[in-house]
């Protein structure tokens, strides 16, 4: 009886010193959030300005990190040279992808895409010899790991913030930078290409396919494009990706990872570049803050109840705020 | 003998057929378009009118017969080619687009704007932009002959049934022989009002 009085004694125990912890903002919410940012600005040109639905950018991801990763582990290639050639292999895939069923409906080139992401991630999980199947990637047999360029870098940055009096930095600091400025420059890049002619058509093929060829634009040629932007976004996230894990494997890329870049979008507002940020670090302290949660409960039921809890947090949001947090209303209304 | 009757023709169609599985939507049709003329196509329900249109415009690929365009064949080229060469159609339904404001869905008309392709505007950016201010002050030009000028910056979506048919029209006379024709028609130039008429009746022929 004892026992179950103190088991009930804290109602809600939210530990709210963790979630002002620098782990916990840089680790957690940070570097997750920008990583996200950077696959979810992909998905913003496909779904917000171009009108493609991508279900694939996990796949896209996937390929990117992979080609990374055994370009370094088993080539020996220099991780500078690798980043590159992954960039194209993923956007090679992406045209792939796209030149057959770019031309289907929209609602039938998201099955498309989800299908193609979900080959390659079941291609990653069988495919032991080249990926290491469910153990992962990361280092070869004589240890030459995708990662080693980094982790010197790394290092490096942390001694010289650690020079700079920043006693015990918080190791994760580094590619926390890197990361938020990729999606900065990322982000300034597509706002601008988005204010050009290039960006007006795309937005026509967006609202109508046929009126944009009627007046004269290669819609697919705009939506290719699009496509392979995307892709090569959804790479470099997966690059951040392998360096925040330290190990490659088939499960950081299920669809879940899209339907979550999904979520940043609505929740930052369709058409909105700075939204897709604004989205990912509300989303990532939902589903990092709930993680702080002390309850006297199992772990299962703690996992389920953090997205329960996450849930009801975004159908509040999209209660009082449906077009998200920079979207415009009047585009959702007129949208069709 | 074609190309003789085709002297005054802008437009030649010759024996056009579509089927769709068993059935024959067109069926040999051929008529021609003279230059500043403004012709009809006319027939009851399911005759096949918008049919043939869309094999003319590029819209459906045809299966047999010709169009000649300005002297040039563009039988099943992809659409955007034909609007390129200045085929300008609209739809049944109204293909104002929506969520782009009105000023937008009268520059993206402009042909020649080098600016559409990424690499240019990073390779070319002066060229865009100068292309750009022509295109911008001819789009404004024109919303101000037809009275959208207050609408200029609001979302095309946000405008009446009627308003949004002109735009559309507008939209698509949008280049620079039209708008010239236009302002001489508005009565700057010589007038000449049956130039500009042809060019829009056509547009709106469908």
């Amino acid at each position: 009886m004892i026992e179950l009085v103190a088991a009930f004694q804290p109602p809600l125990a939210v530990d709210l010193g963790a979630l002002t912890d620098l782990n916990f903002l840089i680790g957690v919410v940070g570097v997750t959030a920008g990583i996200y940012t950077i696959f979810a600005l992909g998905l913003q040109l496909n779904v917000g300005y171009t009108g493609i639905v991508n279900f694939g950018q996990a796949g896209f991801m996937a390929v990117g990190a992979y080609a990374m990763g055994i370009l370094v582990v088993k080539t020996g290639l220099s991780f500078w040279v690798a980043m590159p050639l992954a960039i194209v292999i993923a956007v090679a895939f992406g045209l792939l992808v796209g030149l057959p069923s770019l031309r289907l409906r929209a609602d039938y080139l998201a099955i498309v895409t989800i299908a193609a992401a979900e080959i390659v991630r079941v291609l990653a999980q069988n495919a032991r010899d080249l990926t290491g199947g469910n153990q992962g990637l990361s280092c070869s047999p004589d240890f030459v790991c995708y990662d080693d360029a980094w982790r010197d870098i790394e290092d490096g940055a942390l001694d010289w913030v650690e020079g700079l009096g920043w006693a015990d930095p918080e190791p994760l600091f580094p590619l926390f930078v890197v990361v938020w400025v990729t999606a900065l420059v990322v982000m300034a890049l597509l706002y601008l290409a988005q204010r050009t002619p290039w960006g007006r058509v795309l937005r026509a093929v967006r609202e109508d396919e046929d009126a944009a060829r009627a007046l004269g634009k290669n819609s697919f040629a705009y939506k290719l494009q699009s496509l392979g932007i995307s892709a090569a976004l959804a790479a470099i996230a997966g690059f951040y990706l392998a360096l925040n894990v330290a190990s490659i494997s088939p499960k950081e890329f299920e669809p879940l990872f899209t339907f979550i870049g999904y979520g940043v979008l609505v929740l930052g507002g369709l058409a909105n570049y700075w939204g897709v940020a604004i989205g990912s670090l509300i989303m990532w302290t939902l589903i990092g803050g709930t993680r702080q949660i002390d309850l006297p409960i199992t772990d299962e039921q703690q996992a389920a109840l953090r997205f329960i809890i996450v849930g009801v947090a975004l159908i509040l949001l999209m209660a009082f705020r449906p077009q998200g947090m920079f979207g415009k209303r009047e585009e959702m209304v007129l949208g069709d | 003998m074609a190309t003789e009757a085709a002297a005054g023709a802008i437009l030649e169609v010759r024996d056009v057929v579509k089927r769709f599985g068993g059935i024959q939507a067109v069926d040999g049709a051929s008529f021609e378009v003279a230059d500043g003329s403004i012709t009809a196509l006319i027939g009851p329900n399911g005759a096949g009118k918008t049919t043939l249109f869309n094999v003319v415009t590029g819209f459906y690929p045809g299966d047999r017969g010709s169009v000649v365009l300005q002297g040039r064949q563009v039988f099943r080229q992809p659409p955007h080619r034909i609007a390129r060469l200045g085929m300008v159609r609209t739809f049944q339904i109204t293909k104002a687009l929506a969520r782009m404001p009105v000023i937008d869905n009268m520059t993206l008309a402009a042909p020649d704007q080098p600016g559409e392709r990424l690499r240019n505007v990073v390779l070319r950016p002066a060229a865009t932009r100068r292309r750009e201010r022509e295109v911008r002050e001819g789009a404004i030009e024109l919303l101000e002959m037809f009275d959208l000028t207050r609408v200029a910056d609001a979302y095309a979506g946000t405008l009446s049934g009627g308003q949004r048919k002109l735009l559309e029209l507008r939209a698509r006379a949008h280049d620079r022989a039209a708008a010239a024709d236009a302002r001489r028609a508005h009565g700057r130039d010589q007038p000449d009002p049956r130039h500009a008429a042809a060019r829009v009746h056509a547009a709106a022929a469908q």
